[in-house]
């Protein structure tokens, strides 16, 4: 699901060769793009995101507590708490929680969570940060 | 790279039908890719993907990473203590690398 803007920021072993796309044009299949085209197309806006994630289902709001500080000190870093209402039972679980950053400089997913079975009342705060910087500092 | 370094912080026993905490931190840049280090070079993109957790055979968290995540992610997610057995960790690298740690939890 991940949808890179750039050809830097792409997963590097998800990218056809050149020579690939060569050989698959030779082989007939009509190719109106290339490569470099592919990966430089416009970033995918936030609407056309999330129907990636529902194919068309609306989604209702509520169920979900998203803690996340209005103000950070540091934007390298930022701890983000989800916690969802969910009985948790084999039959009526929870299967993703998707985060989706649009404001982020790379306006991608930014994580997708799946609780699979016999998980507890989730809360599971992963550290999403806007990538300008590295920063090697722990989160915590 | 060979400093890939997991803390994983979790109780050692817990009583069967207990909701445990488990808190995950890595040592990773995560590279989002096209970055200039000192010299002057792209930095390509390196980044952990995903990380699987398998408690005793059955995967309970998958938490699938992108470059918005931050280095070193930290990510704390409870499951039920059901049984006496291994969490095994499972983290994907770009590139296809792949680290694991296991974890033994103990139900009494």
């Amino acid at each position: 699901m991940s949808s890179p803007i750039s050809s830097a920021c792409a997963r590097p072993e998800a990218r056809p060769s050149r020579r690939e796309v060569m050989a698959a044009g030779a082989a007939g299949f009509a190719l109106a793009i290339s490569p470099a085209a592919a990966y430089a197309a416009a970033p995918p806006t936030l609407a056309e995101l999330i129907g990636r994630i529902t194919e068309g289902a609306v989604p209702a709001r509520g169920g979900i507590v998203f803690d996340i500080p209005q103000l950070v000190e540091n934007g390298n870093s930022v701890d983000v708490a989800i916690q969802v209402e969910s009985p948790m039972t084999e039959s009526d679980h929870v299967r993703w929680i998707h985060v989706i950053a649009e404001k982020n400089p790379y306006p991608d997913m930014a994580a997708s969570i799946s609780v699979l079975a016999a998980a507890g009342p989730t809360s599971a705060p992963p550290c999403v940060s806007p990538p300008r910087k590295r920063s090697w500092r722990s989160p915590r | 790279m060979s400093t890939f370094n997991a803390r994983i912080t979790m109780p050692a026993e817990a009583k069967a039908g207990e909701i445990i905490e488990i808190r995950v931190l890595v040592r990773h840049p995560m590279d989002r890719g096209g970055q200039v280090d000192a010299e002057g070079r792209i930095v390509p993109r390196k980044i952990l993907n995903r990380l699987t957790v398998t408690y005793a055979g059955e995967p309970v968290f998958r938490f699938d990473m992108h470059t918005g995540i931050s280095a070193n992610p930290f990510v704390s997610f409870t499951t039920r203590a059901v049984e006496t057995g291994d969490l095994l960790f499972e983290w994907r690298e770009d590139g296809g690398v792949v680290f694991t740690r296991t974890a033994r939890l103990v139900v009494t």
